[in-house]
């Protein structure tokens, strides 16, 4: 194999697990410590793309950087829409059975759905590229676009962001106890109920995010909330419910799988990740960095 | 005394009545024409939900125009819309439904080739006309065709013969790699587009074949992968929010300025009417349009494309100038007919030359393929038009309508 091959399936692997990374963050830390089937990430990511469009094309389109402060404020629109979810519907069937949330969740996204359609339309919309990462950078011989290069790096640093806010933040380690005995957490007094609603909001407002930022280079329309949302799961799976290094380290191996794959057995790149998954989970049931139940 | 009162009021109350009621019992049939009711079926929900609500959009259009002048026989048309959601068992569940229960006469519909072919055996079965306007499997009109189904759009035989016909004109590239969705569509568009470029370019080979599974979102893996590969063409069948994702992955790389594009499905104006002057894209590449609404074709195709656009915000794509047609088409076949006889309403229907928004066009009479045009041409901007679309069309249009002949789908069928 040539090394120009090499490093371009290398970079686009990686490109393409941190866009998955950023995305499916948010699920396993929901469905990792709070342990909700959250169907409805997908929508939130699809609500961060829309308002990055809605922002972009349409409400703001006048203004030069105006990218810049949609992936500051959707996001935070995303988490508020995640607050109401919870405050109204969601606390309310933490103690049942997943059948429940299952439902509940799947009900939401048909809501957030439809909810799109009606604001925006059934039809296909763009963002461009924000300005100053539009284009390519030439190196070891490659073209890469500046913008990918961009998404793997703020990949990275919302995983180093997430690692110190479990490692060195209290309510990082109240998140942690939860995971690990839920009932001594409540026990010493600490308001598990509020930390969960804190949970959940920081996962959509991850969603959102994840929404925002990959907009460029995706087509926003209806449909994307289902389409990301098995992928999500899947990384969730391989890293491990809850570890969120393995969710980071499964979705780079997720990338280059893929990548590597279609060169090596491209008429199988529609199983990679669900063989990958198989995989994975036949030599480590729990995840590459999950916790053995 | 009394009694004859009364009786004298009730006796006049039941001569008014008696003289009052043939008016009522007249203007009352007269107000309520019963409407001849037709089935549209298609995708109206999920990410191809804009197919379906822009046929219907067109549907309605064109049975209001009806309507308004008269419906036909003096009965207005309507039309019950339903959703298939991309699914043969839903479609037929719907199709069955709306025969059975509505009442429908006839049934109109589906993006997606799997739900017309089954849909279209529904229809053989219970000897009911089926309109098509948008899927593009030969099947329906070559090995499945039968007399009761009639396709108003062009199919992938004309669609990719015609590109390799044009990309072979156009460049004759020896070296290519094929681009496309890991589905029949894509399928289709590898054995016609291959069956006729090597013919036009004498020694062209297949470098590569890249396939797509559907859902692909992240198209990064196999755009770098094709950068690495030593090709002159690149002919690709990937189309819609697929095309447009693809497109704009792509642009950085230098994608577009390394190899020579065609796009089989590319340039349809629908799809690209997203896209901003300048925005990243296929510039340079020889696309199909099915429909380049903007190119003001004729006064109908104009005032359809208003209507359209007033009525939806959006531009219509092939299938809904299709349908539009194919409505209308029904209705002045009915009227040739003068009944709802549906083999009288075939017969009016086969060999004639409709005069519709896409120019002067006729069902062909052996296996009911409209024979609809399209346009070919190299992708560029304009100042006259904001989004990126196909110039220099280079009269790629009616030498290009490669329709299997009557001979060879015949002889398809017969197998």
């Amino acid at each position: 194999m040539p090394i120009e091959t090499l490093i371009r399936q290398t970079m686009s692997g990686l490109s393409m697990g941190m866009v998955i990374f950023m995305i499916a963050v948010g699920l396993c830390l929901i469905f990792g410590t709070v342990r909700v089937l959250n169907m409805a990430h997908g929508s939130m990511y699809m609500v961060g793309a829309f308002l990055c469009y809605w922002f972009n094309n349409v409400l703001f389109q006048h203004f030069t950087g105006s990218f810049w402060v949609v992936a500051i404020v959707a996001p935070l629109l995303v988490a508020l829409v995640g607050l109401a979810v919870e405050m109204l519907l969601f606390r309310h069937i933490y103690s049942r059975d997943m059948i429940y949330q299952l439902i509940l969740t799947f009900g939401v996204v048909l809501l957030i759905g439809d909810l799109c359609k009606i604001i925006w339309g059934v039809e296909y919309h763009l963002v461009s590229y924000p300005r100053f990462l539009d284009g390519a950078v030439n190196f070891l011989g490659i073209t890469f676009p500046t913008y990918n290069i961009f998404l793997i790096i703020t990949g990275v640093l919302v995983f180093v962001g997430l690692w110190v806010l479990m490692q060195h933040t209290r309510v990082g380690r109240i998140i942690r106890a939860i995971t690990y005995d839920r009932d001594m957490v409540n026990a010493l007094g600490v308001n598990v109920r509020r930390t969960y609603t804190v949970i959940f909001v920081l996962s959509c407002w991850l969603a959102g995010l994840g929404g925002v930022l990959t907009a460029p280079i995706n087509v926003i329309t209806l449909g994307i909330d289902a389409e990301i949302l098995i992928e999500c799961f899947i990384i969730v799976v391989i890293g491990g419910l809850g570890s969120m290094a393995g969710a980071f380290v499964g979705s780079i191996i997720f990338g280059l799988v893929n990548s590597f794959g279609i060169l090596i057995a491209p008429r199988l790149a529609i199983g990679f990740s669900f063989l990958l998954m198989a995989f994975i989970l036949i030599i480590r049931p729990w995840g590459l960095m999950g916790k053995p139940e | 005394m009394r009694t004859i009162i009364i009786r004298s009021f009730v006796f006049l109350v039941v001569c008014i009545f008696a003289c009052g009621a043939p008016f009522v019992i007249t203007a009352g049939s007269a107000a309520e024409k019963e409407p001849i009711k037709l089935g549209h079926v298609y995708v109206m929900s999920g990410g191809a939900a804009m197919y379906g609500k822009n046929s219907a959009a067109a549907t309605q259009i064109a049975i209001d125009e009806i309507n308004k002048a008269g419906g036909v026989l003096g009965r207005p048309l309507e039309v019950i819309f339903r959703d298939t959601k991309m699914s043969p068992d839903v479609g037929v569940r719907e199709a069955k439904n709306l025969v059975l229960n509505e009442k429908v006469f006839m049934l109109t519909g589906s993006l997606s080739s799997g739900v017309a072919l089954a849909i279209s055996a529904y229809a053989k079965e219970q000897k009911i006309l089926y309109f098509n306007s948008m899927a593009h499997t030969p099947k329906l009109t070559n090995e499945e065709g039968h007399r009761y189904f009639f396709r108003w759009s062009t199919n992938s035989t004309t669609q990719h013969k015609s590109g390799a016909l044009a990309a072979a004109k156009h460049w004759g590239h020896k070296k290519v790699v094929i681009v496309a969705p890991d589905y029949e569509y894509g399928k289709s568009f590898q054995r016609i587009f291959w069956k006729f470029y090597p013919q036009y370019v004498p020694g062209a080979k297949t470098v590569s074949e890249i396939w797509i599974p559907l859902g692909t979102k992240d198209f990064t893996p196999y755009i770098t992968k094709l950068m690495g590969l030593d090709t002159e063409l690149v002919a690709s069948a990937l189309y819609g929010g697929m095309q447009l994702a693809f497109g704009k992955q792509a642009k950085p790389f230098g994608l577009y300025d390394k190899f020579h594009f065609y796009g089989a499905s590319d340039a349809d104006t629908y799809a690209l009417y997203p896209m901003k002057p300048g925005d990243p894209g296929s510039k340079g590449s020889l696309s199909t349009d099915r429909y380049p609404s903007w190119m003001g074709i004729n006064a109908k195709s104009d005032a359809f494309v208003k209507k359209f656009r007033e009525k939806t915000g959006r531009i219509p794509e092939f299938g809904s100038a299709c349908q539009y047609i194919s409505m209308h088409a029904l209705a002045d076949a009915i009227e040739e007919a003068g009944s709802l006889d549906t083999e009288k309403i075939i017969v009016a229907l086969e060999g004639k030359v409709f005069d519709t928004l896409l120019g002067k066009i006729e069902m062909r009479a052996c296996d009911h393929q409209f024979q609809t045009p399209l346009w070919i041409g190299i992708m560029g901007h304009t100042p006259d038009y904001q989004n990126l679309h196909i110039t220099q069309r280079d009269k790629f249009d009616n030498p290009y309508v490669n329709y299997d002949t009557c001979e060879e789908v015949m002889a398809l069928r017969k197998k």
